[in-house]
């Protein structure tokens, strides 16, 4: 290059010493074309420095995956706006009501409507996520021995065959047997009827105290005097709105969110039998058989809400860490229940030993406490001063806790050889129902089988299998109502850390999971709105965990390690003086060059004339 | 005087000062979105508690020795071990050079093995890092990882998380070899309160200038508390002739002191425990950040954080599936008398509020120590100037360039 | 025979006590054969220490409810098995070294229980071969949640390795790795101690305090699980999970001023001086809780050659009437039962004295107490070679790593008769692991006997290596060496260089030094195993059964620290910046070079020159002219160009002396 450099100021020169006679002044014109091999040069810099940055931006650049903002944010706003209703139907029956005057089908229709406005009047304003709230049709069916007679638009709903059943059937005292009849009439509905499930209550005409009794199905019977419509009908509403479809809970026994499924839909039942000293008594159980007898129908019947798995084990030198004291009057020892949240003697118990357990699932500790000698019968004393009937209590997403007093206690206190004894089956199936009944109330379901309305209390009966078909159909209802609602604010949530935090890298993986969340979330609503409980709830609870696992995913780690003042730092030194430096040249160089090139058309200009 | 890993290394400086100017507007990003997600309604259901030493070798015993008491405090409290996080960043009871093996104490009176019998460390030696610490906040693990090294809160957990080691401006040091920012941390933080995993956040951090290592967070729920300011060492307390090192910082130290007068049915209020730090004590003023909480201090028993209170239910009826007569003989119980022992709980708090009249507020402080406070403010203003200061020198480095590159023809 | 009455009697006790507990469980329930039994073997060790071995023991019936319901048995452990199909895995924690020279290395639990220091795991899975580094991985994490350690290091591939024969005999989907580093504490005995039944509330496990634990000169606490769930082929037994805590005790008796006849007399110890605790009755869930002093065959030689000395006290051996006192020691507690080895070449059999700990309770508490009457001096019995590793070679590229074997007397001893014919070969197997930074020239392989260096093949029998990759797997080497029976000391060396790591697998301490495990060297001809003569009325003692078992001698060589360069973790910023900074110079000045125009420049300096203008326009003309090299031709110009010059200088400085002071008051607080 030196010698280009070189080569051209001696033109210059000559240029001027050519002709000094004319007016020629080197300040404002030159004869010859300015060069343009350095303002091509350092342009040519320029633009490769300028077209080199995108590929450098490209190098430290992250990778993201696209997640659907827009879906999430559709999904999130639809919960919010129209909460998810189950269609429901409802079916009122009266038996036996053998009138003079017949029954004309306009007072049966005037009879629906009544039940209908009832209805209302007990469903709450606001729709709630979870229920059958506005979303319901009701059928009435008066049957005679002369006439049988359906409310309109019902006919095709109910398949009530008429004289299927007759008043005398409700007779026997064996309401589980009356119940199981009344299955075997009404069992093929709920799969026939395509809208929902129907729920029937029957009212049985008989002329001694009205009696309601709420079976293990879907459906429930009235038996007595009927004093005028209006009664009946805002009785049978109750039944339909507070039993059926709210499940016979007052609201806030547990809070809504509490219930106990962990974010990957699992559950582990871990059972413990604590000795507390066994010293002086060891006791044994066989869990097994208990498993295998009283717990699996239960855990089948939960299928569709959470996959529940069991373990048990023995644990000994386990004293509780809160004080009792003697009561000479109840001759047993009493801790209240101020000393509950002090019970759990966390240091001792060594309950949380699940290996087996994931890292999202839920455990549920259910323990008996076997006490030692020296505080044998231990009881619970209530703050209205009676003693516990089930002398156990539960903790909301914990667990629960027995204190089973072994019989006899206090005599064989401080043998030598303790012998072993195993807890009897009888006991053990006692312990099992206070089991079941935390269990329940961990679930927010009341235990005692009443449910109180404002209409007179009605019986419920209790199912071997835990659960009643139709508090099954309230908890997949909350449920699928619930866990949608997490799976949105968690998406949501994770897109707007995504959109946050620039930096953050994604991987494919977390889309894929995002996406097919938002599968599931669409499909759960879907059969929701058919009124498939089981199939919506599985694939909530799936729609759920796939949000979680998106949103915990272990690769959404790296923002601390690469942060865009780290990469500043890093290329600044380099990038900023030389930018400088190559701005600095071409700008000078294409002054330059309008310059000379001014003055060499000056001179031209001159030249030509 | 033990803070020489305090200063920063000057080869860092570029960084830092890159770091500070972004962590600065970084923040105001998250405030915007966290603001929206903040849910109140749900109930204190438990209590965690995150406790790390960050610091290895030997002649750093004192930061071990911290933590452990703050773990045995928190155990005693009610805490229980599953629901603790303990991370150790070195073995200092089975040391070569501890003269007492498999125990630890904080006091030359070696009255109190911090070890004890029962200890349960989850995260120890070289696991102890940014990432893992990171990790556990956020829940962000392998699917591996068992569950006794997670953090496992939910909407409705108090969470108390202590770290201790050395640190400097807006950052803390792991192992002496990498650090934690402060934006990572208020990033983490943040993070935790999208997916609900806190309720209620205590950060109490022992390092020097512990109060800049919050200093980036926004989340609300948070409440943050620092044994120093900027600018200032936190100091140990004492050292122990036997075992030849301090054995304890002076911050924690008077922690320790305030729930030593503690047990579990206790309800100090919170204020009183900040009221309690010293500052002549603690040759270093201890900072606390109260406008990310919304409840006010004194009526914050310190259980809630440093403590663990189960709430019960009792169980009314089992459940028979036996087949029985109708409702003859059920005697109906409403569930009025359900966590009793709650509202009587939250009684207890009242009163503890009615005599703790000397209430806490900032303005009150100001009339007590005034000299403090205009210190306080001049460095605040000092911090400003800092910002400003690093975004002029960025702008003034290009004219700089300029000026050196053109007269460099 | 004497013995006879003495043994009858307590036979008669331990059928009783036994019969009962039977009863009990029978009672109990059906279902529960889930057992439990715990042990503590007492010996003293002739370097004035106490070693105390632990052993419990519990066992799972392989039942229907695949380890979800459990009674004694952990259910973790059981959920272990369940959870990654493992048929068998030894997990170790340890700190110390055992000495094998002084603690012998020829009895069952110096070839059993010594272990090498930090942690060591094994285990056995019964997966298909493809699944099996997975379920390693999750196994590691598992552990490390189990027992509060980061044994979850073992899963990263390097860490790890898949031994072929060298570490077991026919080990076929066998993964073993080691963390020789890892800190041993009281939070990894609580995890441990979890696992029995009765914690350390009652029982054995009572005894553990843990700072007389810790200070003790060797202890490794280990757990060793054998599951059949499997395979159906052999006699199903379930679970067997075995927990072992070996400790080496200094027995710190009264520090009274030792006349010099004490000082030669043993120190004389007891429970409470060793633990500082008794033992309060037994485990009321242990099948068998029992406490076993054992005297060695040589400290039995003694004390036989003493009573020889003087026949004046009662005559007859240490087996029965000694079980109270002898002239040699007394003991605090009269033994329930003496034992005596059955066969052992030899005439001084191994004297092994139960005590029952059934029969003692919170009343009347169990402390043993061991009193010398008699200075005795007495050697355990060794290894056939005692074994050593060394490293070779000096500064930060190379090395070399030797294994050297030294004949103990005991070799000749054994093998005298086989010296007179030929061809009497010592069998010994070697199976080390080298981290991949070390990486090790098997080629290099040399061997040498009594000093002299010899062929590799005739020595070696079988060699397999698997070489290390680097960031990927661990180097491996298994090999067979047949020694000549007569030889005094044998050597093997292998030469390495050393690695680079990347910045971030160093550790925080990478100055400490690089650790290489101890290599396993095993000598499958010799069987560490003691039998004792015990009447079959009452089922083996669990502790008794492991004496029985016929296992291979082994043992641990020592863990080799190596140094490696470590850079200084700071540099990258500097490097960074420096580099930027020289490569934008240089760009810099070339692109000037490339649009300079030399000769007009000078023009219009000259020009500027002529007429004289603003003072700094001038100024930066001169100091670019300056800067070009070129003086100008008017002398006193270049004068004020110098002074120019020094002036420009002097504003760099104060710039940057500006921005450093400003940095400093800001920021270096």
């Amino acid at each position: 290059m030196a010698e280009v450099s070189d080569s051209e100021p001696p033109k210059s020169e000559t240029s001027q010493v050519q002709e000094p006679a004319s007016d020629f002044d080197p300040k404002t014109m030159r004869k010859t074309k300015p060069g343009l091999k350095r303002l091509v040069l350092t342009l040519s810099v320029l633009f490769s420095f300028v077209l080199g940055f995108p590929f450098l931006w490209k190098t430290v650049e992250i990778y993201r995956a696209p997640l659907p903002f827009r879906e999430v944010e559709s999904l999130s706003a639809q919960l919010d706006s129209s909460p998810l209703l189950f269609p429901c139907h409802f079916q009122a029956i009266f038996l036996g009501f053998n009138s003079k005057s017949s029954i004309t089908s306009s007072a049966i229709d005037d009879l629906q409507v009544s039940i209908i406005n009832q209805m209302t009047k007990f469903t709450p304003q606001t729709p709630q996520c979870g229920t059958c709230s506005t979303n319901y049709t009701v059928s009435v069916v008066v049957e005679s021995d002369s006439q049988c007679l359906q409310s309109q638009g019902s006919k095709s709903s109910s398949p009530w065959k008429c004289g299927s059943m007759a008043a005398v059937d409700f007779d026997s005292d064996d309401d589980d047997a009356i119940d199981d009849s009344l299955e075997s009439v009404f069992g093929g509905w709920s799969e026939v009827a395509s809208a929902g499930k129907v729920y029937t209550v029957v009212w049985v005409r008989r002329d001694d105290e009205v009696r309601a009794v709420v079976g293990k199905y879907r459906h429930a019977w009235i038996s007595g005097r009927v004093s005028e419509a209006a009664a009946a009908a805002s009785r049978m509403a109750e039944i339909f709105v507070k039993v059926f479809v709210n499940g016979g809970k007052e609201e806030g026994l547990i809070h809504e969110e509490f219930m106990p499924v962990g974010a990957d839909g699992r559950i582990v039942l871990s059972f413990n039998l604590l000795n507390a000293e066994p010293r002086d008594w060891i006791y044994d159980w066989d869990f097994q058989d208990v498993d295998e007898n009283l717990l699996s129908p239960v855990i089948e019947a939960l299928e569709p809400i959470a996959n529940i798995t069991v373990e048990s084990q023995v644990l000994y030198h386990t004293p509780k860490s809160s004080f009792s004291y003697w009561d000479d009057k109840l001759g047993s020892y009493i801790f209240s229940t101020k000393d509950l949240p002090f019970f759990v003697n966390s240091n001792e118990w060594h309950l949380d030993t699940s290996i087996a357990a994931g890292g999202r699932s839920k455990i549920l500790h259910f323990v008996v406490y076997i006490p030692s000698s020296k505080e044998c019968p231990l009881l619970l004393r209530l703050p209205d001063g009676e003693i516990s009937k089930t002398n156990g209590f539960i903790s909301p997403k914990w667990g629960g806790i027995i204190v089973w007093n072994p019989k006899g206690c206090g005599k064989n206190s401080g043998i030598e050889h303790p012998f072993r004894h195993t807890i009897s089956h009888q006991d053990l199936q006692k312990v099992f129902e206070v089991f079941t009944g935390q269990f329940r109330q961990l679930f927010g379901l009341k235990s005692d089988n009443v449910y109180i309305g404002s209409s007179g209390t009605s019986s419920l009966l209790a199912s071997e299998r835990g659960f009643t078909v139709w508090e099954l159909d309230v908890l997949s209802r909350q449920h699928t109502c619930s866990s949608l609602h997490s799976c949105a604010t968690t998406l949501g949530s994770l897109s707007r850390l995504v959109q946050s935090l620039p930096r953050m890298i994604i991987m494919d993986e977390i889309g894929k999971q995002v996406k097919f969340s938002l599968d599931e979330a669409k499909l759960a609503q879907i059969n929701a709105s058919l009124g498939v409980y089981d199939a919506s709830a599985v694939s909530s609870r799936q729609a759920r965990s796939l949000a979680e696992e998106a949103f915990f995913h272990p690769s959404i780690m790296s923002v601390s390690y690469y942060s865009f003042e780290h990469c500043f730092a890093v290329y600044s030194p380099f990038f900023l003086p030389v930018s400088m430096h190559v701005l600095l040249a071409a700008l000078r160089e294409w002054r330059r060059y309008k310059h000379e090139n001014r003055k060499y058309l000056a001179w031209k200009s001159k030249a030509v004339s | 005087m033990h803070c020489k890993m305090c200063t920063l290394f000057d080869s860092m400086a570029v960084l830092m000062l890159f770091l500070v100017l972004g962590s600065s507007n970084f923040g105001n990003c998250m405030a915007s979105s966290s603001l929206l997600s903040s849910s109140e309604s749900t109930m204190h259901t438990n209590n965690w508690a995150v406790l790390v030493c960050t610091s290895r070798f030997w002649f750093n015993y004192r930061h071990m020795a911290n933590t452990l008491s703050l773990y045995r405090t928190v155990k005693r409290l009610g805490i229980p071990d599953e629901r603790i996080i303990l991370m150790l960043a070195d073995d200092m009871a089975c040391n070569a050079r501890n003269k007492y093996p498999a125990q630890v104490f904080n006091n030359e009176n070696h009255k109190l093995n911090l070890y004890g019998d029962n200890v349960e460390v989850d995260y120890r030696g070289y696991e102890v890092t940014v990432e893992n610490f990171l990790r556990v906040l956020t829940g962000r693990h392998e699917t591996a990882v068992p569950r006794s090294k997670r953090l496992l809160s939910d909407e409705g957990s108090h969470i108390l998380l202590y770290m201790t080691g050395h640190g400097g401006d807006e950052f803390l040091k792991f192992q002496d070899s990498e650090e934690l920012q402060s934006h990572d941390l208020a990033d983490a933080v943040k993070q935790m309160k999208e997916k609900h995993r806190f309720k209620e956040l205590l950060i109490m951090v022992d390092t020097c200038q512990a109060s800049t290592l919050f200093s980036q967070l926004q989340s609300p729920g948070v409440l943050a508390i620092g044994s120093s300011m900027k600018g200032e060492n936190s100091y140990s307390h004492h050292l122990d002739s036997d075992v030849g090192v301090s054995v304890v910082d002076r911050f924690t130290f008077y922690t320790l002191a305030f729930f030593e007068r503690l047990n579990m049915y206790d309800n100090a209020s919170l204020s009183s425990l900040f009221n309690s730090y010293d500052p002549s004590m603690l040759m270093s003023t201890a900072h606390y950040r109260t406008d990310l909480y919304q409840r006010r201090l004194d009526e914050v028993p310190v259980t809630n954080f440093f403590g663990s209170v189960m709430e019960t239910i009792h169980t009314d009826s089992a459940y028979r599936a036996l087949p029985r007569r109708s409702s003859a003989g059920v005697e109906v119980k409403m569930p009025s008398e359900q966590s009793a022992h709650n509202n009587e709980r939250e009684m207890l708090i009242d009163s503890n509020i009615a005599n703790q009249s000397s209430g806490f507020k900032t303005e009150d402080q100001k009339g007590v120590l005034t000299r403090l406070w205009d210190t306080f403010g001049d460095r605040i203003e000092k911090i400003e100037d800092v910002d400003s200061f690093v975004s002029y020198g960025l702008f003034m480095m290009p004219p700089i360039l300029l000026l050196f590159s053109w007269l460099s023809w | 025979m004497a013995v006879l009455p003495f043994r009858r009697v307590f036979v008669f006790f331990f059928i009783l006590c036994f019969s009962l507990f039977y009863a009990s469980v029978a009672l109990g329930s059906g279902i529960d054969d889930e057992e439990f039994s715990e042990e503590l073997l007492l010996r003293p060790l002739p370097d004035r220490k106490v070693l105390s071995h632990f052993q419990f023991r519990s066992r799972a019936p392989p039942n229907s409810s695949n380890g979800r319901h459990h009674h004694l048995f952990p259910k973790a452990i059981s959920q272990l098995v369940q959870k990654f199909r493992l048929k068998e895995m030894e997990l170790s924690f340890t700190q110390g070294r055992w000495n094998y020279d002084l603690w012998g290395g020829f009895d069952p639990i110096s070839s059993n229980n010594a272990k090498p220091p930090g942690v060591e795991l094994w285990a056995v899975f019964d997966v298909p071969q493809h699944h099996v580094d997975s379920s390693w991985k999750n196994l590691t994490h598992a552990l490390s949640g189990l027992f509060c350690a980061s044994i979850n290091f073992l899963e990263s591939s390097t860490t790890y390795s898949a031994p072929d024969w060298g570490f077991r005999p026919a080990s076929g989907r066998l993964r073993y790795g080691t963390l020789p580093r890892e800190a041993v504490c009281t939070e990894n005995l609580t995890p441990w101690l979890k696992l029995l039944p009765c914690r350390d509330k009652a029982g054995v496990a009572a005894l553990m305090d843990r700072p007389s634990i810790y200070k003790g000169f060797y202890h490794s606490q280990r757990l060793h699980l054998t599951s059949t769930e499997f395979d159906s082929d052999d006699v199903d037994s379930g679970i067997v999970l075995e927990q072992t805590l070996t400790v080496v005790l200094q027995t710190n008796g009264k520090k009274a001023v030792l006349t010099s006849q004490e000082t030669k007399l043993q120190p004389s110890w007891s429970l409470t001086t060793m633990f500082g605790r008794k033992i309060n009755g037994r485990c009321v869930l242990a099948k068998s809780s029992n406490v076993y002093l054992q005297l060695d065959r040589g400290l039995v030689a003694v004390l036989n050659n003493l009573q020889k000395e003087n026949e004046i006290s009662a005559p007859g051996n240490l087996a029965y009437e000694a079980s109270r006192s002898n002239h040699g020691f007394e003991l605090s507690v009269k033994p329930d039962r003496v034992l005596e080895e059955a066969e052992s070449q030899g005439k001084n059999p191994s004297v092994l004295y139960e005590f029952a700990v059934g029969k003692y309770s919170n009343s009347e508490s169990f402390d043993l107490g061991l009193t010398w009457k008699l200075p005795v001096v007495w050697s355990c019995q060794q290894a056939p070679l005692s074994a050593s590793r060394f490293l070779m070679g000096s500064g930060n590229e190379r090395g070399a790593i030797a294994i050297s074997w030294k004949s103990s007397q005991l070799s000749q001893q054994l093998l005298h008769p086989d010296v007179i014919e030929e061809n009497c070969k010592l069998q010994v197997n070697v199976f080390q692991v080298v981290p991949w930074y070390i990486k090790v020239y098997y080629h290099t392989l040399q061997v040498f006997v009594d000093e002299r260096l010899e062929a590799v093949s005739d020595i070696v029998e079988k060699i397999r290596v698997s070489p290390s990759e680097d960031k990927v797997s661990p180097g491996v080497m298994e090999m067979i060496l047949k020694f000549p029976c007569g030889m005094k000391s044998a050597a093997i060396t292998l030469e390495f260089d050393k690695g680079f790591l990347h910045i971030d697998e160093y550790p925080p301490d990478a100055n400490q030094g690089f650790d290489i495990p101890s290599a396993l060297i095993s000598y499958p001809n010799f069987h560490a195993s003691i039998q004792f003569v015990e009447d079959k009325s009452l089922d083996k003692s669990p502790i008794l059964a492991k004496f029985q078992e016929k296992s291979s001698v082994r043992s641990y060589t020592e863990v080799l620290l190596v140094p490696l360069t470590t850079p200084d973790f700071s540099m990258p910023y500097n490097v960074i910046t420096i580099t930027c900074t020289v490569f934008a110079l240089y760009f810099g000045s070339l692109l000037n070079v490339l649009r300079r125009r030399v000769g007009e420049e000078e023009r219009l300096l000259k020009s500027k020159a002529a007429k004289k203008t603003g003072q700094l326009p001038q100024l930066l003309l001169k100091l670019s002219a300056k800067l070009r090299g070129r003086s100008l031709e008017t002398p006193q110009s270049s004068s004020t160009s110098s002074s120019f010059v020094s002036s420009k200088l002097i504003l760099k400085v104060i710039l940057v002396a500006g921005l450093a002071v400003a940095w400093q008051f800001y920021f270096a607080s």
